[in-house]
Order: C-alpha cells, then structure tokens, then sequence
C-alpha cells in the first residue's frame, strides 16, 4: 500500500509542478527520494517475506504427500478388509438389494470411495501450493516479473456430502 | 459372458468397480490411465468401456475420442465416471462420443442397473 501510495504521490506532484522553479523542483526530488526510499522499503520486505514464506510452503507441500501416502497405505488395508468381511460371508458375489450386510458393504464402498477423493484433494493442493512457490520464487528473483506458463490446477473434487452421485445418460 | 473395460488411475477405484461388475457377472479388464486402456481395447473388443476422465498419460475425454475412432468401438456405451459434476464437463464429456456421465461415489446397485441399461 505504502509503495503504490508512494508512486501515485510522486506521479502527481510531478505532472502538477511540470517545469516549475528550482525550489519546487527540489522540493520533488526530496520528496522523491524520500518515496524512492520507502519503495526500496516495501520491497525489501516483500522479499523477506517472500524468503519465509517459500521454504514454509515447500515443507507444507511435503507434508501432504505424506498424508497422502498414509492415506493411500490406509485405503489399501481398508479394502482388504472389506473384501475379506466379504469373503466371510461366504458367498461369491454381491448381491447389492441394499439390505442388511449388502447395505453395510455398499456403505463401505462409498466410504473408501470418498478416502480415494481426499487423497485427490491431497494432490491438487499440493500441486497449488507448488505453482504459489515457484510463482514467489519467480517474483524475488525476477523482479516482481512471475514466471511465465505457471498455472493454478482446476478444482477436480467439489463433492459437498457423503451422498452417491449423480448419473446422466446422453 | 459379457466384458467391461474398467480404466481408471486410482487402483482402489478400479478394485471396488471390478469388484461390483464381476460380482454381476460381467468379465472385467482394468487400466490404469487412457493409453493403457486403449491398447486393452485393441487387444480384446469388450462390451462396454467405463473410463475416469482425470487420469495421467491419457485422459478419459481423449479415450472416448480414440474409442470412437475406431470400428468395433464406434456404438459401444462408454461410461465416464468422474468426481467432476459441471456441466461444462459433462458437455465436452458428450462432444467427445460419451454414452453418459456418472458422478464418484458410485452406487454399486445403481452402476448395475445402468450397465444393464446400456450394455447390450
């Protein structure tokens, strides 16, 4: 805010003074150099920021390939277990009329298809955490120039509730 | 016996997708992204091919598109079951030669009774 105020204040004054007197002229130049020092300011602690934040969200974004990993390690066993309970049943295919023990396995099914989604969640934030580090790297060491072909992943998983889907035949 | 191309990145996906198909009595052969899935369909003509969109190497739209470009695919239902909803998608999902559009979670009762429907 500081830098943009800086800026806009010496642009003005500048188109307002023109070719005015000395003392006026110097008064700009003072003026300016005080708003250049200030900018420098302001960038300077952009870039300190910039320098904190980056290393935070690279240790952010290892953090949930782990989680990831942990909770693809977790859906794994899951469905192992699902299939064994299955096999305890004692019969050799489902019959999904979606009473009893069926329901609790369909139930199951849904649960381990949403577990499949969050590790889908995990991957696009992780992606977008990455794009926001390589964009403020970009910026400190470009000049606030980011760079180019950087883009945001799209959203992929919007689901709001554990409700099953919707079907639509074209 | 009827047989289903089941395509999707997510091996939990594709397990718990075999699992209801096989378990209704339809063959089931798995791939793990859209190029695996079309040299799969090459090897064997199956009845009905049900495709994630997101997937790496080859998306489900770009498979769609292939299926279709070729003879034995040109009117077999293919399913793309996605968490994507927008209708956007579901438009390009359309262009691209899709029989329909089904949302993740699936319903395992209700997966059956659309490839009932469509398969033939």
């Amino acid at each position: 805010m500081r830098l943009s105020n800086a800026l806009e204040s010496s642009t003005a004054d500048a188109g307002r003074i023109g070719g005015g007197g000395t003392s006026q002229r110097a008064a700009l130049v003072v003026q300016e150099t005080h708003n250049d020092g200030e900018v420098v300011e302001d960038a300077n602690s952009v870039a300190d920021a910039i320098a904190v934040v980056g290393p935070q969200l690279r240790i952010a974004q290892r953090e949930i390939g782990r989680m990831k990993g942990i909770i693809d390690d977790a859906s794994s066993e899951l469905f192992t277990s699902f299939c064994e309970i299955q096999g305890a049943f004692g019969r050799e295919d489902i019959n999904l009329t979606g009473t009893g023990a069926d329901l609790a396995l369909t139930r199951a099914m849904t649960a381990l298809q949403f577990q499949d989604m969050v590790g889908q969640l995990m991957s696009g934030l992780s992606q977008r955490i990455g794009v926001a580090t390589e964009m403020l790297d970009s910026v400190s060491s470009r000049g606030a120039v980011p760079k180019p072909g950087l883009h945001f992943p799209r959203q992929v998983v919007l689901q709001q509730d554990v409700g099953s889907g919707d079907v639509e035949l074209f | 016996m009827l047989s289903i191309l089941a395509v999707d990145d997510s091996p939990s996906i594709r397990q718990m997708v075999a699992f209801t198909l096989m378990g209704a009595g339809y063959n089931v052969i798995e791939a793990a992204d859209g190029q695996e899935g079309l040299a799969k369909a090459r090897e064997k003509t199956v009845d009905l091919v049900l495709t994630d969109q997101n997937m790496p190497v080859m998306d489900g739209f770009t498979l769609v598109k292939n299926l279709r470009g070729l003879p034995m695919y040109s009117s077999t239902p293919i399913l793309i079951l996605t968490t994507e909803s927008s209708d956007e998608m579901k438009a390009k999902g359309k262009a691209a030669g899709a029989t329909g559009w089904l949302v993740k979670p699936f319903d395992p009762v209700r997966l059956v009774e659309i490839i009932k429907k469509v398969i033939r």
